[in-house]
């Protein structure tokens, strides 16, 4: 180990998150490879190793010949100053070897919040921030994850975004890569053909030029760039790569178990969800295949949880055979299996029993909005009946410790639907005192409320959030209006969700002030104590920008969005369409009752989706 | 049940893996190479397993003990070659037996510690950091859960041999108590930083070689 690095780590927080040798890291011979891959996750490590889709590219890559793929997470603080005082630049852990000598940085993003932890570890690196400054072709920088479908705001710091799954594209990318290093081609030339990849974006290909009232008056491409960028997917889930064998830190992290992807995409449309949206069409995997990566997962990890994964586990259809099949196999063993993303319509008894059988978790509800009409608008397509029988059937099963996630600041909310929240949260603690089995535990009932932020691609992506006052005057309204000590509410702070908004909506006229921001108040910013309001109003001041331009303005249905030229097979139609029911408050159906048309389905070779 | 005592080491990166941490990739790792042993109790069982003296972050040692409770049948002798493919790296079984002493019974741990000065010369230190440790008291700041205290090390370091290595490195080899009080090795350095400043070193590694009862006997 290098012994400045040894000099520091004694005086850092958590020393193991910056040494690698964990059991699973993968280690090869330099003088093996040719293409050194940093797999860069701008959060901590505690929270990059939680992500199997950094598992998944970390996995893929590695099986590439001659491709060393290498894990780079932010540090915290006091490791970063240490490091800036020791000069020591950013390094992979698994060889330790400097990020600025890797060919290829491919960042995952998944949090508007982590933009500035790409600045922050770019930097940590001594890699130029901005493209443009990079001349030369290595490092490549390139970011992929949910966050790149509007990659606009880091499009001066990025050479190109991968739009949608990464498992195939990013390994395409390499070996364009080194056809390039080894002929010798220059940054520019190797752009142009990146561009010819499906499902790559490259930022620097595409002129962007504004009307007078500051919107988009054109994106044009240039160089033979693609008019529209269609995101990537996994054809076949079955055939895909999963990491049965995986690393195991040696530190805790925030997921500590085997993570089980059941399928993805998702049946449901909430017109809110980013995600419901973006990973159409669904696709899902076998249930024989999922149990047996599932035992070799856990015999591999020695782990003793198993957490099955997707954006609504109830929707998985063999989810019966699934469980009794994965308890089989846990109970001798002792390990306990967790089903997060259950829908409060069809969360049933039976399920709930297995589930216990192991251990007991705590059990959260997502209602969304508290009135009917604003679940409706939103397409949440649960009832208060589906919510208080699941409840019922909690506290008749024992539970006594119930959490309620809410979203404020819908389109078209008024204060009445506010209100519903806290009837809703009544309603439920009458039902605990009702069917409760056991009251001397009592009850303790958790109503949460973020900020709603409208995100690209989705029927509310021109909705104007409402303002940071608004938003407080309504957690005021509602905490005012909570009508019960058993009941407890927290609320999100506005702020950060209105910086969100800024950044998820907003365009590469952000890049100056995502930098200026920065180098006021450094990366991280997706923690709350390195989050500066002052250094955001501050940047905004300097740069000329103005965030409401972005948050909590409404977008003309005929004007041009940042992200118009990426695309993710759902039609602008279809948004459209959802929109117009919205205000109407008229649900649509989930797909397996009714499909919606909404296009995703042209993306699957054989025209497949939910099959 | 039968009573398994296993002598590990934990070397290079794995030093910084703290002792909570450490019992958790056991855990795993038990699992992982099939070896099923106790569990505990209650509402969330989990492996059962106990290491005899918490190491602290940062320390190397070739002497940690590790006690777990293996099925009835198993063959002890061999959990080292079935165990070591499972480990991470940097921790790896050296033996394991029946115990021998009860922890209790674990008094002292013979200690190494590298001192680096970066001015190239160590060996000047030597004779000061001698005097240094042949002193009567050797009074330094120790963190207890009620606060920070004094204690003197004098009587509770035994056996110390300096021996410059190279140029910037010296070596401190001391025999110190385990328990009653606890002396972790870096306490040897905190003498020096806090008695004899001028002969603080610039950084030290730190190792645990081997562990005695109180007759100075090896402790399995």
């Amino acid at each position: 180990m290098d012994q400045r690095l040894e000099r520091i780590l004694p005086k850092v927080q958590k020393p193991a998150r910056y040494t690698g040798g964990e059991y699973g890291e993968i280690m090869k011979n330099k003088a093996e490879v040719d293409l050194r891959f940093a797999l860069c996750f701008p959060d901590t490590y505690e929270i990059g190793m939680s992500n199997l889709g950094l598992r998944i590219l970390y996995g893929v890559l590695n099986q590439m010949e001659g491709v060393w793929c290498e894990r780079v997470f932010e540090p915290w603080r006091d490791m970063a100053e240490e490091m800036k005082t020791a000069g020591i630049p950013l390094y992979a852990l698994e060889s330790g070897d400097p990020v600025r000598n890797f060919d290829i940085l491919g960042f995952s993003v998944g949090y508007e919040m982590s933009y500035l932890g790409i600045l922050d570890m770019l930097d940590l690196a001594g890699i130029p921030l901005r493209s443009a400054e990079r001349t030369e072709l290595k490092p490549l920088v390139f970011a992929g994850g949910t966050c790149m479908y509007n990659p606009e705001p880091i499009a001066d710091f990025i050479d190109l975004a991968v739009i949608g799954e990464g498992e195939e594209a990013d390994a395409e990318l390499c070996l364009l890569y080194r056809r390039a290093r080894d002929e010798g081609w220059t940054k520019a030339a190797f752009l142009k053909a990146a561009a010819q990849i499906p499902g790559v974006y490259v930022p620097s290909l595409y002129d962007v030029s504004y009307h007078a009232d500051r919107t988009i008056a054109a994106i044009t491409p240039k160089d033979g760039a693609p008019a529209a960028v269609t995101k990537r997917i996994i054809q076949n889930l079955d055939e895909s790569y999963f990491p049965s064998k995986t690393i195991v830190p040696s530190t805790e992290i925030v997921h500590d178990r085997t993570v089980l992807e059941l399928f993805r995409g998702c049946i449901r449309g909430c017109r809110f969800c980013q995600a419901g949206y973006v990973y159409r069409p669904i696709r899902r995997k076998s249930k024989d295949l999922l149990l047996k990566q599932a035992f070799e997962a856990l015999s591999d990890s020695g782990y003793e949880e198993i957490s099955l994964s997707s954006l609504s586990t109830s929707d998985y259809r063999e989810l019966d055979g699934l469980c009794d099949g994965l308890l089989e196999w846990c109970e001798p063993r002792k390990v306990s299996l967790s089903l997060p993303s259950l829908r409060a319509d069809n969360f049933s008894m039976e399920l709930m029993k297995k589930v216990q059988k192991v251990r007991k978790s705590g059990l959260t509800f997502a209602p969304e909005a508290g009135s009917q009409r604003m679940r409706d608008v939103i397409n949440k397509n649960v009832t208060e009946e589906d919510i208080l029988n699941s409840c019922r059937t909690a506290f008749e099963g024992g539970w006594s410790a119930v959490k309620l996630y809410f979203m404020m600041g819908l389109p078209g909310e008024t204060d009445e639907d506010i209100l519903a929240i806290s009837d809703l949260a009544f309603k439920v603690l009458q039902c605990w005192k009702k069917y409760a089995t056991n009251k001397n535990r009592g009850v303790r009932i958790t109503v949460s409320t973020s900020c709603f932020v409208p995100k690209p691609m989705t029927p509310f992506q021109w909705e104007g959030q409402n303002t940071m006052e608004e938003f407080r005057r309504k957690q005021q309204l509602l905490k005012d209006n909570m009508r019960s000590k058993a009941i407890s509410y927290s609320w999100h702070d506005s702020t950060v969700s209105f910086i969100e908004a800024v950044l998820a909506l907003g365009d590469r006229r952000l890049g100056p002030v995502l930098e200026s921001v920065f180098r006021r108040s450094g990366g991280l910013a997706a923690w709350e104590e390195f989050f500066s309001e002052e250094a955001w109003n501050a940047a905004f001041t300097e740069k000329g920008v103005d965030p409401a331009f972005y948050a909590n303005r409404e977008k003309g249905e005929d004007e041009l969005l940042p992200w118009s030229i990426i695309k993710t097979g759902v039609s602008e139609a279809h948004l459209k369409r959802e929109r117009v029911l919205s205000r109407e408050a008229r649900t649509t159906p989930d797909c397996r009752t009714r499909c919606a048309g909404c296009g995703a389905r042209t993306l699957s070779r054989e025209g497949k989706c939910d099959d | 049940m039968i009573k398994c005592r296993i002598l590990f080491e934990k070397v290079g990166r794995a030093k910084y893996v703290s002792h909570l941490d450490l019992m958790r990739t056991f855990q795993h790792s038990f699992i992982r190479a099939g070896i099923r042993i106790k569990h505990t109790e209650g509402f969330n069982p989990h492996p059962y397993i106990s290491i005899a003296l918490p190491l602290q972050l940062g320390c190397e040692s070739l002497c940690e003990l590790l006690d777990i409770q293996l099925e009835d049948g198993d063959v002890i002798e061999t959990i080292p070659e079935r165990l070591n493919p499972w480990l991470p790296e940097g921790v790896r079984a050296l033996s394991a037996a029946p115990p021998v002493g009860r922890v209790g019974q674990l008094r002292r741990v013979r200690c190494a510690a590298e001192l680096i000065y970066d001015d190239g010369n160590a060996a000047a230190r030597l004779d000061g950091l001698q005097e240094l440790f042949a002193r009567p008291n050797l009074i330094i700041e120790k963190k207890t859960k009620r606060g920070v205290g004094e204690l003197d090390l004098a009587p509770h370091i035994g056996d110390v041999k300096l021996k410059a290595v190279t140029e910037t490195v010296l070596r401190l080899e001391a025999v110190v108590s385990a328990m009653e009080p606890t002396v972790n090795p870096s306490n040897l350095t905190d003498a020096v930083t806090r008695n004899a400043p001028a002969l603080a070193p610039d950084f030290a590694r730190y190792r645990r070689l081997e562990v005695y009862d109180a007759e100075m006997r090896v402790f399995r």
